[in-house]
């Protein structure tokens, strides 16, 4: 099920990532806390992946952006009056029900704290106005078009990115789906049969994230992500693709990663 | 010296309720206990009676009259002959005229004059129907009007039916023997007085082969044979252990190379001989389909058990004879019953069900509750939930169904899951949809009550375990889907409802718990509502899934305000 959050405020850094990842781990307190625990206090694929869209209407400005104590570096916002709107789709309605109930009970998010997400020294709040559920299309056939939503990322055995001109893309995207659909509250058991894709129009992009424990321990206020945009074929058994398109292509899809959408 | 009866196989039992049934001065039901109110003569234990020989006195009039009444032609007839002498009075004038058209011609076209002509004939000819059937009367009428002479003279039919009625009331005891005569041989066969060719004194010769002898204990012994029946007394000198006793029941004297050395000579006691002889009054007649059948209610754990459920199946015979009879009786001995013992019998009764116009053999209805089961059905809070099932019904074109008996069945059957109550859901639905095919009169509370009771089933008797949720909780959800349903009604949105329920219900039959989920989720969002929280256990077990999916479109559906508000 995916569903789209309307968020009122007036600007927000292209780093918001981790702090949507915030939001949605309050709303879970709020309303199911022990299924917040389950997600967060273990290392387990989250089953769901979320994007952020802005709006049409938008400036994109450079500001001085205090990421904690220790940070504040100079990167992009996007300013404008209107709405920002994060989609979020996953496979577990237990995740939607706590999403939905904590985020009516939360109403108004705190993006900046005192010290931290600060943009040119100034706090900013997001508004959550209203919730809505999107259709999904459905997936019966064995070939399917995606286009990414936000970039997808396969990384290696060695946490290396791979991206998806290299040849061992296919293999190395196969070994990271079969592992995450075999965690039993995603699927239970690995891929039906092997994906298999072919990129149409991708490019490489870089991302710009920030994880607090990253910062701790590398000393360094931001990480570099290499992901995937575009447009891809991707075929298998249409039960798994139904899963990915759920649950997003591709590992850190719960820190806003890997999110598709059918063509 | 006390004769002991004890609890045998399943016609022997009849044998002693029917003997208890004609003894009946003897005992009383007091709060619901049975009670000897002589123990010197008569006194019910727990898997015997005993009783004194005195007993015997006056056994051949009671015998008789107990068999008189049961069969109830007699009676039945006088009062019919007097029905139709005042309808053919009441012809006279028009003010009659509904009512008796209503009475003899329901779906013809007749006015007055013409009824005035038709209703003789009608009734002369049900009369002489009567009499095909009624020999004596028929022979002491002698000399019977033709249909002619009833046509010029409906008079005649008057005089003919107060002559009938006034030989029958002159000659009672005369009647009182034959018919005897005839309801029991349809049962016994030609024992005894039953014989075709005794035709008088009928019951001289029942008080001279029973009666006297059993009282003054002067039956002929055999020497060397005990009993095979009570294998305690000596049996009764050339006395057949025969189909005479039942046609189905016994031996055929005529199957003689069934029988060791060709001898179909099987000892009976006198005493044994008489109880068999009894099994009648243990049977509760019942037309069923214009022909009497009998029932009779068998268990093994004690008399009083025995003659107790016999007399509630008879109390319940009277109050209702729908096709349902015998899971109403089971049901309502199970929520009725409050002996402590009731979880171990009802273990082991059965009703047995025979038609005595043809030979074949009894039918047998066995129920045979697990221990667990029985238990299951007695809990007080479940009793209650299949109390308020009592007076439900549905209907299929012109075919009813009560609600009760089948979940009884099909808890007795282990099938009772949610499938029926998806039908009853859909039933309910169509029938709110003003359907011309299907009628109802359950209400969503009442639904909701069976989904409890189907989950409480489910997870006890059929998983041994407990339920995935509780029932509070199964009623919480019940009410926010009732809180979710006034939220529709108040903005307008009221026909949702239905299209809400059909998606909901097809989620639910199929068992497509994302399917659910997909509209549950919509429906709160749509309408701004916080998703109640306990669909989170729906989401990961299965068997919650259908209990709270159920709850929450029963309260759906529902349009009281508040749980058991509209309980009768």
């Amino acid at each position: 099920m995916r569903i789209k959050i309307l968020i009122k405020s007036n600007k927000v850094p292209f780093l918001y990532r981790h702090r949507v990842v915030s939001l949605i781990k309050e709303a879970l307190k709020k309303s199911d806390s022990d299924y917040k625990d389950f997600l967060y206090n273990n290392q387990i694929t989250k089953p769901f992946s979320f994007n952020l869209v802005f709006p049409q209407k938008r400036q994109i400005q450079t500001a001085k952006i205090q990421i904690d104590e220790n940070f504040e570096i100079e990167d992009k916002i996007v300013i404008s009056d209107g709405y920002f709107s994060l989609f979020v789709s996953s496979i577990d309605y237990r995740f939607i029900i706590g999403l939905f109930n904590g985020l009516k009970r939360l109403k108004t998010f705190q993006f900046s704290s005192n010290t931290d997400m600060l943009v040119n020294g100034e706090k900013i709040s997001w508004q959550i106005k209203n919730i809505s559920v999107l259709n999904e299309r459905p997936i019966k056939k064995e070939t399917v078009i995606f286009k990414t939503n936000s970039p997808v990322i396969v990384e290696d055995r060695d946490d290396r990115p791979v991206l998806f001109n290299e040849e061992r893309f296919e293999k190395e995207l196969n070994e990271v789906m079969d592992r995450i659909l075999k965690s039993p509250h995603i699927k239970g058991k690995g891929l039906e049969k092997p994906l298999r894709f072919k990129p149409l129009v991708m490019k490489k992009s870089i991302i710009k994230h920030t994880l607090k424990s990253f910062r701790e321990h590398t000393g360094k206020p931001v990480m570099y992500l290499t992901g995937n945009s575009g447009v891809f074929k991707l075929s298998g058994h249409p039960e798994d693709l139904k899963i990915l398109y759920e649950v997003g292509i591709g590992t850190k899809t719960g820190q806003g990663f890997g999110m598709v959408e059918v063509l | 010296m006390k004769e002991k009866i004890y609890l045998n196989d399943w016609l022997y039992n009849a044998g002693i309720v029917g003997f208890l049934k004609i003894n009946s001065h003897l005992w009383e039901v007091k709060d619901e206990k049975i009670i000897s109110k002589d123990e010197n003569l008569l006194k019910i234990s727990d898997n015997y009676i005993d009783f004194d020989r005195k007993i015997f006195d006056g056994f051949a009039k009671r015998f008789f009259d107990y068999a008189f009444n049961q069969y109830g032609r007699y009676e039945n007839l006088i009062k019919l002959f007097e029905e139709y002498i005042e309808d053919l009075k009441f012809l006279d004038f028009e003010e009659n005229y509904e009512n008796l058209k209503n009475k003899y011609f329901k779906n013809q076209d007749t006015d007055f004059e013409k009824l005035q002509k038709q209703l003789p004939l009608e009734i002369f000819d049900r009369f002489k129907k009567i009499l095909q059937g009624f020999t004596l009367l028929k022979k002491k009428l002698e000399k019977i009007p033709s249909k002619n002479e009833i046509k010029k003279d409906k008079n005649l039919l008057i005089k003919l039916l107060e002559r009938a009625v006034q030989i029958m009331e002159k000659d009672r005891e005369e009647f009182w023997e034959s018919d005897v005569q005839i309801y029991l041989r349809k049962i016994y066969g030609q024992k005894s007085f039953l014989n075709r060719a005794v035709n008088k004194d009928r019951f001289e010769k029942f008080f001279n082969e029973f009666e006297k002898p059993l009282k003054d204990k002067t039956t002929k012994k055999d020497k060397k044979y005990l009993c095979i029946s009570c294998m305690e007394r000596p049996a009764k000198k050339n006395t057949i252990f025969d189909t005479g006793l039942s046609k189905f029941y016994g031996l055929n004297p005529d199957a003689i190379n069934f029988v060791w050395n060709f001898n179909s000579k099987l000892p009976l006691c006198e005493i044994c001989e008489i109880i068999y002889f009894s099994y009648f009054a243990g049977l509760t007649p019942l037309n069923k389909n214009g022909k009497t059948v009998f029932y009779f209610v068998n268990s093994d754990s004690s008399v009083e058990e025995l003659l107790r459920q016999n007399l509630l199946f008879e109390k319940l015979l009277n109050q209702d004879t729908s096709e349902n009879l015998l899971l109403n009786f089971f049901t309502q001995l199970i929520l009725e019953t409050e002996h402590r013992h009731a979880i171990y019998t009802l273990q082991n009764i059965s009703v047995l069900e025979l038609d005595l116009t043809n030979e074949m053999m009894p039918k047998v209805y066995s129920f045979n509750l697990s221990k667990s089961k029985a238990k299951f059905l007695k809990d007080e809070k479940n009793k209650e939930l299949l109390q308020r099932l009592s007076r439900i019904y549905y209907k299929i074109k012109d075919e009813k169904f009560s609600v009760l008996p089948e979940t009884v069945e099909k808890i007795i059957n282990n099938s009772l899951d949610y499938n029926y109550l998806n039908k009853l859901t859909r039933i309910y639905l169509s029938n709110e949809n003003k359907s011309k095919q299907y009628e109802t009169n359950v209400r969503t509370y009442h639904l909701q009550s069976l989904n409890v009771i189907t989950s409480k089933f489910l997870s006890k008797i059929i998983g041994g375990k407990d339920m995935p949720v509780s029932e509070k909780e199964l009623w919480h959800i019940y009410n926010r889907g009732l809180e979710l349903s006034q939220e529709l009604r108040k903005k307008n949105a009221e026909n949702k409802i239905q299209s809400i329920s059909y998606k909901l219900l097809n989620a639910l039959r199929v068992g497509n718990t994302n399917q659910f989920m997909d509209v549950l989720v919509r429906t709160y969002m749509a309408y701004g509502q916080e998703i109640p929280s306990s669909f989170v256990k729906a989401v990961s077990d299965k068997e919650a899934f259908y209990s709270l999916g159920y709850s929450f479109l029963n309260g759906l559906l529902g349009k009281e305000n508040k749980e058991g508000e509209n309980n009768e």
